[in-house]
């Protein structure tokens, strides 16, 4: 029979622990970097930069503004060191903390035993592991949902303690800002409280309350922030939030229903779809995937006896009129969490994501522990023999040591073919480190200049690279997209280029530096900074000049020409101003027969004096008749769409060049 | 804890809450300020206003002068309503240059102007209405015409058009307007308080005090008078104040608003003559700038032109005798003017009106006369 000592107890929480720690801190700088990391980065960073408070996270799947508590869990360790590295191992130290505090809290509520076997198994759980090793919104929502079942348990618990039930409810708040997929817990907390909160007697009321009160008055405080985000933006998130639930829950959404909120929960306990035996990484790893089963039936079979229990407790006379156990209360606790949460996003079932239910971990592990325990606690009963005690213990313990060594050899194998570079995961957090720091080194080795960031995406908000400038902060970063344009400013600018751009390339040749550091991730130039006198072609009358244009491309039926314009900031666009060109390739009669519209380079990134390059290019109509044509181009305001006229004229438009188009 | 004693607790903590409010009140009265009933109201229309009955003696940039808003809410006697027969009433709309801050009634130009063509028709039944309201733009104007101008009957609408007048504004909700007018008027603590937060929050903001006017050390400075680069940096500097002029956007978003006036004047059938006027930088500066200093007023001009209305450009106005009065002598600040400057406006538009045959019908003659 399996029993632990104190000793025992403590040796194996440490093995648990080193091996958590190794799961979910070995090889972090392989973790991915892909676009929602570089917004919550960029977000966290700003605030570790500048010390504004963000007041919400970034937009949703569902297309509303996440609250805040993301950015402050992720901002915390940038205060002390910017690096992405940092970020991504704060985020795993609160998943290996989420394993410990299961064991802080079930170990006094249900003993040694199966408390070691649920943080065993949570510590070895794919989804945790996953989710503590990257950055995403919801990835601390398993140390959170792990402090809420505690706290709610505790509050429940033998020795009842009132500041837990307070407590729960900034837990449930956390929850919820982190995934808003997690408003159905909700409606799970204030049942399971409908449930189980003893009604005090009528002079003990007031002070009964006082936890909600309080946990209420906690719940909101963690909310202020979001709050005073959406007044200003006229409550449309929070009345998008408060009707979604709605309609998911009472009138089913727009998705479409199914079951796979059942099969999401069960999955979860197991991570079947992470290592399926079909991928790189399910090839390359021990094929014990039968285990997935066994554990997915351990769970099934413990969910269908906690929902049980009560029936079981109503047909044994000699109970009838007893309160019920605390355990099988814990048991019944623990289904509900994991059954509510998923009849309640039934209707919605398309939508279902693996973050959407994080909440459930580690309930699925603690119902597994509690009840292989009973059956461990009713073996070693009198009625059973030596020989057989041991056999259900081997039995049932087996499956799901085995399962825990498998889930850690796989990931083990997973840090290893990441190491290699067998498991391609896209950008990864040593990538953009080493970007950062080779921009780092030259801003400082070339002080007060400007980094322009050449490659995909003409905005810091839609650049892969756009984390850059919030960790080369102070330094001003701009981003112009390859083919599109280029700046060319007053003064001195060190350039990375990071995609195949000829006109740019040339040009940075020509005129700037290449610096030592070429890598295959990105090509260094600086440019010291100069201003160049021309007399302009045109003059908008929101400070802009044409300086020179150059067309190439054969105009024939079919052929792309190319448009390049050098225009001159003369002064500094407002504030939210955006300003967008447009090119018109016009026939005889006046009408457009190609076009082609764009900001060339972002309105934020013009600044007064400097010099940009822009790049349009015109598809010709494969069927265009020969003849004159003109091309104008022009300017506007988006997305009211003003267009700008030219100085002390009302022509809005600047006619460019004529162009003759042979017959073939 | 029985029920008489929960309701003593929550009366001792609601009383506790009292007290402490109070005593904060009583503290910021003592050691701070006392309640000053404020010159603006929150207007859940118009975003503000002024103070209905609001008098006082005032202080402007080392000028004292007295303030009284008409229970009407304008810086005027009150106007009757309905107009009384044989009346000819002009509404002078604008923002604070109108209202001019600084300046006694009796010597702004929209007082002189009255006296101007009462002397000249030889008529007190000629009214001319401070509708000027500080820091309104053409949007507020127009709101204000619709909504309540209309009602005073003009015969002709003078609109004043300053360089920062496409300024956007907020409109506070109606409860929110209520409840800060009250503690505006009541309460020290409240006025004192919300006047730091804001000043903190600009400053969070924007990482100055008062960023809008951020361009007021540059424009003391005086390098702009004859420096261009200088010029050209005050001009961008002042891009969230009269610098708004310079972006074509900006321009449109007045002559758009202009135009809907206009309609309104057409409908109810009384002439519109526009004022623009310049910053003291347009009057003072003695060189040019690549972004075109004077562009804001040709802009304008030629925007009127086109439309067919009468408009008058006070920059010549005030550059022909820039050399007669120093900018000190003309200007409190970058806009607003002294004394001299409302009598030099009075007589331009007095000379506008003859020129467009506008104003009551014996002026208009007259001046139609003695211009053949």
């Amino acid at each position: 029979m399996v029993k632990t000592t104190r000793l025992t107890g403590i040796g194996l929480l440490l093995l648990i622990g080193m091996l958590a720690a190794y799961l979910r801190f070995g090889g972090l700088a392989y973790s991915p970097i892909g676009s929602q990391q570089s917004i919550l980065l960029r977000i966290a960073a700003n605030f570790a930069n500048t010390g504004k408070l963000p007041l919400a996270a970034a937009k949703s799947a569902a297309g509303m503004i996440n609250p805040p508590l993301i950015e402050y869990l992720i901002a915390l360790p940038l205060f002390f060191q910017r690096s992405l590295l940092t970020a991504v191992r704060f985020q795993a130290l609160l998943s290996l903390a989420a394993v410990f505090a299961l064991y802080l809290f079930s170990k006094p509520l249900f003993g040694r035993r199966p408390a070691l076997l649920a943080t065993l198994l949570f510590a070895t759980s794919p989804w945790a592991i996953y989710y503590g090793r990257f950055l995403h919104t919801a990835s601390p929502i398993p140390l959170f949902s792990t402090l809420l079942l505690g706290s709610l348990l505790r509050s429940f618990g033998n020795g009842r303690r009132p500041h837990y039930l307070a407590l729960s409810f900034l837990w449930l708040a956390a929850i919820t800002q982190l995934h808003l997929g997690a408003l159905v817990l909700i409606p799970t907390f204030l049942f399971i409280l409908l449930l189980f909160w003893r009604k005090p007697p009528q002079e003990e009321w007031p002070t009964a309350l006082k936890p909600f009160a309080a946990g209420l008055a906690l719940f909101l405080l963690l909310y202020l922030p979001y709050f005073l985000f959406d007044r200003a933006a006229g409550f449309g998130n929070l009345r998008a939030i408060l009707d979604a639930p709605f309609s998911l829950i009472v009138a089913g959404g727009e998705t479409a229903a199914g079951l796979a909120p059942f099969s999401l929960a069960l999955e979860l306990a197991s991570g079947s779809h992470l290592f399926a035996p079909d991928t790189p990484w399910g090839a390359a790893v021990w094929p014990w995937f039968a285990l997935i089963p066994i554990v997915q039936v351990f769970f099934a079979a413990a969910f269908v006896y906690a929902l049980l229990l009560p029936l079981y407790g109503r047909f044994r006379p000699q109970h009838k009129g007893q309160a019920m156990p605390f355990r099988h209360q814990a048991l019944l606790i623990l289904a509900l969490w994991i059954l509510i949460p998923v009849l309640l996003s039934l209707p919605t079932a398309a939508a279902a994501s693996h973050d959407a239910f994080l909440y459930l971990l580690p309930a699925p592990f603690l119902l597994i522990a509690l009840v292989v325990d009973e059956i461990l606690a009713f073996s070693s009963g009198r009625m059973v023999s030596r020989a057989a005690r041991w056999a259900v213990t081997a039995v049932i313990l087996a499956p799901l040591l085995a399962l825990a060594l498998w889930q850690a050899h796989a990931y083990h194998t997973r840090l290893t073919l990441l190491a290699s570079g067998e498991l391609a995961t896209g950008r990864q957090v040593v990538d953009i480190e080493r970007i950062i720091a080779r921009n780092r080194a030259h801003l400082q080795a070339y002080p007060g200049c400007d980094l322009v960031m050449l490659g995909k995406g003409d905005h810091a908000d839609t650049a892969p690279l756009g984390l850059v400038e919030d960790f080369v902060y102070p330094a001003q970063v701009r981003f112009v997209a390859a083919g599109r344009g280029l700046i060319l400013p007053q003064q001195c600018t060190l350039y990375f280029v990071t995609a195949t751009d000829p006109l740019a390339e040339s040009w940075l040749a020509a005129n700037g530096q290449a610096l030592p550091s070429q890598a295959a991730d990105g090509r260094s130039y600086y440019v010291a900074g100069r201003e160049t006198a021309a007399v302009p072609l045109a003059i908008w009358r929101n400070g802009l000049e044409l300086l020179d244009f150059n067309l190439e491309g054969t105009p024939a039926p079919g052929q792309q020409l190319t448009l390049q314009y050098t225009w001159h900031v003369i002064q500094k666009p407002l504030p939210d101003s955006h300003y967008h060109f447009f090119n018109h390739f016009l026939d005889e009669s006046g009408n457009i027969v190609a076009q082609e519209d764009g900001p060339g380079v972002q309105t934020l990134y013009w600044q007064r004096g400097d010099r940009f390059m822009t790049q349009f290019y015109l598809n010709l109509p494969a069927d265009l008749p020969p003849g004159d044509y003109t091309i104008q181009t022009g300017v506007y305001t988006w997305p009211d769409l003003r267009r700008i006229r030219l100085r002390r004229s009302q022509a809005t438009t600047f006619w460019v060049t004529a162009v003759e188009v042979a017959a073939p | 804890m029985t029920r008489k004693q929960l309701a003593q607790n929550l009366a001792l903590a609601l009383g506790s809450i009292l007290f402490m409010l109070l005593l904060i009140e009583g503290a910021t009265r003592l050691l701070l300020t006392k309640p000053q009933p404020s010159r603006f109201q929150l207007s859940p229309l118009l975003g503000w206003e002024w103070t209905p009955g609001y008098e006082a003696v005032e202080h402007y940039k080392g000028a004292d002068y007295h303030i009284a808003i008409s229970q009407q809410g304008l810086r005027n006697e009150t106007v009757a309503i309905p107009k009384p027969a044989g009346t000819y009433r002009i509404i002078a709309l604008g923002d604070s240059i109108v209202a001019a801050p600084g300046v006694a009634q009796e010597n702004t130009f929209v007082k002189q102007l009255e006296h101007q063509l009462q002397a000249q028709s030889a008529s007190s039944a000629i009214e001319v209405v401070n509708a000027g309201t500080d820091d309104y733009g053409t949007e507020q104007e127009l709101i204000w015409l619709r909504e309540r101008g209309l009602a005073y009957e003009p015969d002709l609408l003078i609109l004043h058009i300053y360089l920062n007048d496409s300024r956007s504004f907020g409109r506070p909700a109606p409860l929110v307007a209520r409840f800060s007018n009250f503690f505006d008027q009541h309460s020290a603590a409240y006025t004192f308080y919300k006047n730091l937060l804001n000043r903190r929050l600009v400053a969070q903001e924007t990482g100055q005090r008062d960023f809008r006017f951020r361009y007021r050390d540059a424009l003391e400075a005086g390098e702009w008078v004859t420096d261009s680069a200088a010029l050209s940096d005050l001009i961008q500097e002042a891009d969230q104040d009269w610098g708004l002029a310079w972006y074509d956007q900006k321009l449109l978003r007045i002559e758009e608003l202009v135009l809907q006036i206009a309609a309104i004047a057409g409908e109810n059938d009384f002439p519109l003559l526009l004022v623009i006027f310049p910053v003291s930088v347009q009057v003072y500066a003695q060189v040019d700038t690549p972004l075109d200093l004077t562009g804001p007023q040709y802009e304008l001009v030629t925007f009127a032109g086109r439309e067919g209305l009468p408009v008058l450009d006070l920059l010549p106005v005030l550059r022909a005798v820039k050399d007669d009065y120093t900018a000190d002598a003309l200007f409190f600040d970058q806009v607003h003017l002294k004394p001299p400057g409302h009598a030099l406006v009075a007589t331009a538009i007095g000379e506008a009106m003859g020129h467009y045959q506008l104003g009551p019908p014996s002026v208009a003659k007259n001046e139609h006369a003695s211009d053949e």
